[in-house]
């Protein structure tokens, strides 16, 4: 089973640690290595890259590593893709444009 | 915990016997090589930047700080002898700690081939003054860890830096002391350092520096690169994502004092536990600045780049499947596997410290080493943005 990891109980991400098929169920680990209940992705996720672990509100913060990494942007459910395109950093945000080059080098398509 | 380390004359412990061949402007690099071609010990760093002091204190203070080094066990301060850096504003305050610290001007010797020739005596009376110091068992209290990082991927806040986090923290359980810094990469993560301080002076203090860094990259028209196109590919969302993965290398101690470099002088820790310093986040010269602040040692997490460094041995640890080598004395790569946690993988890493402490060498010991490159600010640029002390 493909694997993601939760870096605190405080998270609401867990980042994937391959890349993972859209639809696939996804095994959770904690950083002590302990497994988690697993949740199916409803996009594809690159190795490195986040997924929401419970639906997620617009002007929520995004959770790693137990602290607060961003806003989030617009609504995000269960199992979906988290990142430039629907979180911004409340410090120094990426520009627009930028934002269009991050994810056309990464080949995203909503929903795919 | 202990480890067998050289006993300098101040009580300071090196890991390693070297001896410092200084060139205090670039004119007599090449004589200070030819001085030091005979002994394998032997590091040159020159000063490339000026022949004039003026201006270049926070340099000069750099080097002073990598002679008291403990890995250093004795300096030779050579000067051409027209510029206005007497060689002995370095070699005085190295010798009053007690080391042999020995200085020379090319000018007076007439010319290079004699100059050359009274260099080679100097570092042989050096160098047979060192060999006579042999390795003691002294507490690990006497043991100081520069950890940074280098080429980041999204393994290094997942893997490696909470590796590093666990030693540093298993470190100074023991009594030692871990220094970090990169101060503009704590843009993001100001809040969560500033809660770690422990007391206010040290946190108005880290406010302070950490402010200064961010406003001399803050030049209109000149960007400052932070996060790159390169980063977010590999799944970094935010700078604030970016740097807290970066902070975990300082693992979960209060944060004891922070150390200033500028035309004063260079700080070093005054007791043990975790320090957060003016250290460049450039590689190369971030080395100069670790040693000029007393650490023995680097802990360089990375994806797969390389940099290596004469004074104070670089231990790598990596969890880039893509990129790891033979280079890497640390193998991350489990815990992104989801087979390995970073607490086991750094339990690894604190025993290989304290090898390397004792002597063993790192995997890229003695090969490839960067330019030890002098990093200072700019005092000219410090005084027009309102920041010279």
């Amino acid at each position: 089973m493909a694997k993601a990891i939760v870096m605190t109980s405080k998270d609401n991400v867990a980042t994937a640690l391959e890349n993972i098929n859209k639809g696939i169920d996804v095994e959770l680990i904690d950083k002590k290595g302990n497994t988690l209940p697993s949740i199916s992705v409803c996009e594809s996720i690159p190795a490195g890259n986040k997924f929401a672990l419970h639906d997620l509100k617009e002007g929520e913060p995004l959770v790693k590593y137990g602290v607060e990494c961003g806003t989030i942007t617009t609504n995000i459910l269960q199992g979906h893709f988290v990142h430039v395109h629907n979180v911004k950093s409340d410090r120094i945000d990426i520009p627009a444009p930028i934002i269009t080059e991050i994810l056309d080098q990464m080949h995203y398509r909503e929903g795919e | 915990m202990k480890f067998n380390g050289y006993i300098r004359p101040d009580g300071s412990v090196g890991i390693r016997n070297s001896l410092l061949i200084v060139g205090v402007d670039e004119c007599c690099d090449g004589i200070c090589r030819a001085i030091a071609k005979d002994h394998d010990n032997a590091i040159v760093i020159t000063n490339f930047v000026t022949c004039m002091q003026a201006g270049n204190e926070e340099l000069l203070h750099n080097i002073i700080g990598v002679g008291k080094n403990p890995n250093i066990a004795g300096v030779l301060v050579v000067a051409m002898g027209c510029g206005s850096i007497n060689p002995e504003i370095v070699a005085k305050p190295i010798r009053e700690t007690g080391k042999a610290s020995l200085s020379m001007r090319v000018m007076d010797l007439g010319g290079t081939r004699k100059a050359i020739e009274h260099g080679r005596s100097l570092a042989q009376q050096l160098s047979e003054e060192a060999a006579k110091c042999e390795r003691t068992t002294v507490p690990l209290s006497k043991l100081t860890v520069g950890v940074k990082c280098g080429g980041s991927d999204a393994s290094s806040g997942l893997a490696s830096n909470p590796v590093v986090g666990f030693a540093a923290d298993k470190i100074i359980d023991n009594g030692g002391t871990v220094i970090g810094g990169e101060v503009i990469e704590f843009i993001g993560g100001e809040k969560y350092l500033l809660e770690r301080c422990r007391n206010d002076e040290v946190r108005t203090k880290l406010d302070r520096i950490m402010k200064a860094e961010e406003k001399r990259w803050s030049i209109p028209g000149a960007d400052v690169e932070i996060m790159s196109i390169g980063n977010s590919v590999g799944g970094l969302t935010t700078i604030e994502e970016k740097t807290l993965g970066a902070l975990h290398k300082f693992g979960t101690h209060p944060v004891e004092g922070v150390l200033e470099a500028d035309r004063n002088g260079i700080e070093t820790p005054d007791k043990p536990g975790l320090y957060l310093g003016e250290v460049t986040h450039l590689c190369g010269a971030s080395a100069i600045n670790f040693a000029a602040m007393g650490a023995q040692c680097i802990l360089w997490t990375s994806g797969g780049s390389g940099f290596n460094n004469a004074i104070v041995p670089v231990i790598r640890i990596s969890g880039n499947a893509e990129l790891f080598t033979e280079d890497q004395d640390i193998d991350a790569r489990a815990i992104m596997r989801g087979e390995a946690t970073s607490d086991e993988v750094g339990e690894q890493l604190f025993a290989k410290v304290i090898e390397v402490a004792n002597g063993a060498e790192t995997a890229v010991e003695g090969l490839g080493y960067a330019y030890c490159s002098i990093y200072q600010k700019d005092q000219r640029l410090e005084g027009c943005l309102g920041l010279l002390k």
